[in-house]
């Protein structure tokens, strides 16, 4: 829900943008979250 | 309908309402009765069941890709079910219907390796044996391809079709062969975990999904005192509270009792539904004996490590005389390294759904120990091991938490007093309160020298032994899960010790992700590179001169028989290339290594970190470098390794429980943080593409990540921190120093 929220203020978010999101995650998926918002964020542009 | 063709064979097959058909002849292996796990579909595809219990570590997906391997079936075409609890309690001992079942050790992947491969290949001879007999022509001339069997004249039939009589078959003669690993279609290649798309549109179930219409909800408020007891009682606004059904007293375990059936005495609280019953603990008023450790403290326990540590404590590995490599020593190094209790936090709570009925238990939950959990039952009810049926769900993490069953047992009382089914919820702040902790410890090191030759090397610890409280465990074995002989750097020194003493704490313990590797790691791989740094030597170089030359070394505690000292360095050398090691860094930044073998896995951090003059600490990327023999799911694998970092990367920097009066202070994430995604550095996994057996990899990831970053730290600015967590220290002493 924080990144659908992301994405319609910022469709290209940034690292730095992405690093705004504050949910927390116990298993680690920190990279893996970073990765899947910018390639939703590529998709959703039509980029991928 | 269930139908037994045949006994003779050891075969068995069940016609599901489906049409499906399981296939399962269990072979007489040594005794044991191993069923195989396999259900062909009318239509084809292959369900495929996973004995292990998932905690996130990715079993539903790679135990499978074993067996789907040698069945020789497409793996788009599997499906996969957890199973539930399989255990034979009609013979003695009783067996494993599937094989083993828990999740912990690092164990799923090199349990199964073996004998999931052997399910798959029989299945699939079995499959063919059936085509051989339809077609009246010897097995030897057909072949298999992504499921279907052909015949070299090019007819084929599906495996749908030939499952009903495969399941008939007598069971191969000896073991069907194994493919050639060239062969490998599926292990080796990246598989996405199989349930994904259900676990990001929330249809995962989970525990707390999972429990059947018919339970109440329990909430217990627990006494906050380790071993404390309840004194008052008065629950009359709790029962007024609408939903709320019933008020139990739970007695806790007795002091002299083991801590495995639960943790503490407390009231619970049974409702129609979760918000009433917390709403119903809320409006209890309840006093508390406070125990025989009300006065434990952080500072009590960290004097006991002084005092301890001052004193002699127990040899417990002797080699060589470290007094008299000291005695002629041209230097000698030592240091203090102080690590704190943690708590496992798994994300999903604890919780249970219970059923007694007619002598029957009905158990659903995420576990880790699927297998311990008939006998806890028939303790506490007098059910027999038989009659108790055990589900379990997707957990939502595991690290060690889920491999004691205590939550259960407080579902079994609650529902056995109250004769409803029961689903027991554990809040935030019960589960940060009540755990089986990571023990704390305080490490003195010591080694001398001899020029640059490490000839000496002490390690003496004062911890509070995981194994607390256990049945049937003798003091003089308690250092047992606190010190691993045969770790870095035995028979790797001339002369080595180790001693333990041992701190007397309430504070329950367990299994912490890596338990006794998280802290040693720690002391060990910073006292390398203090050792270096005071003998005018490179940190790596020093680590790869005493790893030496690449040799088997025998280890005989868990993840042996042996110890690769190669396969380390390789590893070693592969993040320290990755991190650009020894290249010329602009002033405030710094690189530092560690490495680590790790129940039959070899891992090793290189992290990069800046240092303002502030002390504000600025992680610039992490690479970690694994060989866990062949990689079955790649990208399972990464996803382990990165999972692992992280988790010891918030270990190291953020995360303690302190205990004051004989109880836990830490509440919640608010003062036991997670790793924020804004301090999250960027992490390159980088895996080696070994044919060796396999390791597990759920537990490597983590013990070389904070040493790594210790010694990144010390590279950088100087300042060498020697206790856990970081938390501020770094910007006190780049204050301090002005």
């Amino acid at each position: 829900m924080a990144t659908v929220e992301l994405l319609r203020r910022k469709p290209q978010p940034s690292a730095a943008d992405i690093a705004v999101i504050t949910n927390l995650c116990r298993c680690g998926t920190h990279v893996r979250l970073r990765k899947a918002i910018t390639l939703a964020a590529q998709r959703m542009q039509g980029r991928a | 309908m269930s139908v037994a063709l045949s006994r003779r064979g050891f075969l068995g097959v069940t016609l599901a309402s489906s049409g499906a058909l399981w296939l399962q002849p269990a072979q007489a292996q040594g005794g044991k009765r191993i069923g195989l796990i396999v259900r062909i579909e009318p239509d084809n595809r292959v369900t495929i069941g996973c004995r292990n219990a998932e905690i996130g570590q990715g079993v539903l997906t790679s135990l499978p890709m074993l067996i789907a391997e040698e069945l020789d079936v497409r793996w788009a075409d599997v499906q996969v079910e957890q199973l539930p609890l399989g255990v034979d309690f009609t013979v003695q001992p009783p067996q494993w219907t599937w094989g083993p079942q828990g999740a912990g050790g690092s164990t799923s992947i090199p349990d199964c390796w073996g004998d999931h491969r052997q399910f798959g290949a029989d299945a699939r001879a079995l499959l063919v044996a059936a085509a051989a007999e339809r077609w009246g022509v010897d097995a030897s001339r057909l072949s298999t391809h992504e499921g279907s069997v052909r015949h070299t004249d090019g007819r084929s039939l599906r495996y749908a079709d030939l499952a009903e009589r495969a399941a008939a078959l007598p069971a191969p003669a000896g073991k069907a062969p194994l493919k050639d690993s060239s062969l490998f279609r599926i292990i080796g290649q990246p598989q996405r975990v199989v349930d994904a798309r259900d676990i990001v549109t929330g249809r995962a179930r989970y525990g707390l999904d999972s429990a059947p219409s018919d339970a109440l909800v329990a909430v217990m408020q627990r006494c906050p005192h380790f071993d404390g007891r309840v004194a008052t009682v008065d629950d009359r606004a709790a029962r007024a509270v609408p939903g709320v059904i019933d008020v139990i007293i739970i007695e806790g375990p007795k002091v002299t009792d083991p801590l495995v059936e639960h943790l503490a005495a407390g009231v619970a609280v049974v409702a129609r539904d979760t918000w009433s019953a917390l709403r119903g603990r809320a409006a209890l008023k309840v006093t508390w004996h406070a125990g025989p450790h009300a006065q434990e403290s952080t500072a009590s326990f960290n004097a006991q490590c002084e005092r301890l540590l001052a004193a002699a404590g127990q040899v417990v590995l002797d080699q060589g005389s470290v007094d008299q490599a000291a005695g002629v020593a041209t230097r000698r190094v030592q240091a203090r390294y102080q690590l704190p209790f943690a708590n496992h936090a798994t994300m999903e709570p604890q919780n249970a759904y219970v059923k007694l009925e007619n002598g029957r238990a009905l158990v659903i939950v995420p576990t880790q120990s699927p297998g311990v959990i008939p006998r806890r039952v028939m303790n506490l009810t007098g059910i027999a091991r038989e009659n108790v049926e055990v589900r379990m769900t997707r957990a939502g993490g595991g690290f060690g938490r889920r491999g004691t069953v205590d939550y259960v047992c407080e579902a079994v009382l609650i529902a056995k007093a109250t004769g409803r089914a029961i689903q027991i919820v554990w809040t935030r702040e019960d589960d940060m309160h009540h755990d089986y902790f990571r023990p704390a410890g305080w490490h003195d090191l010591k080694a001398s020298l001899d020029g640059h030759r490490v000839t000496g090397w002490h390690h003496k610890l004062a911890s509070a032994s995981k194994h607390y409280r256990r049945a049937g465990q003798k003091d003089e074995d308690l250092w047992q899960p606190e010190l691993y002989p045969d770790d870095f750097p035995a028979r790797l020194v001339p002369n080595l010790r180790l001693e333990w003493c041992s701190v007397q704490s309430g504070v329950p313990r367990g299994s912490w992700r890596a338990p006794a590797h998280w802290a040693n790691a720690f002391a060990v791989q910073s006292f390398v590179d203090e050792v270096a740094h005071a003998s005018g030597q490179d940190p790596l170089a020093l680590r790869l001169a005493l790893l030496g030359a690449p040799q088997q070394l025998p280890y005989a505690q868990h993840g042996g028989p042996q110890f690769d000292t190669g396969r380390l360095a390789h590893v070693l050398k592969l993040a320290a290339d990755a991190v650009g090691y020894g290249r010329t860094r602009a002033a405030g930044s710094g690189v530092g290594l560690a490495c680590h073998f790790t129940f039959g896995g070899y891992a090793a951090h290189a992290i990069e970190v800046s240092v303002s003059k502030a002390g504000e600490l600025k992680i610039e990327r992490i690479v970690c470098a694994v060989d866990c023999g062949r990689p079955i799911n790649p990208m399972g694998l990464e996803a382990q390794m990165q999972g692992g970092t992280i988790d010891g990367l918030a270990a190291a920097l953020l995360q303690e429980i302190t205990i004051k009066d004989g109880a836990v202070v830490e509440r919640g994430f608010a003062d036991y943080p997670l790793l924020p995604l804004a301090q999250t550095p960027p992490l390159q996994v980088l895996v080696v593409h070994s044919s060796a057996t396999p390791s597990g990899a759920g537990e490597m990831g983590i013990p070389t990540v904070a040493p790594a970053l210790a010694n990144a730290i010390f590279n950088a600015c100087g300042v060498r921190l020697r206790r856990l967590p970081v938390k501020n220290q770094l910007r006190e002493a780049m204050v301090a120093r002005g």
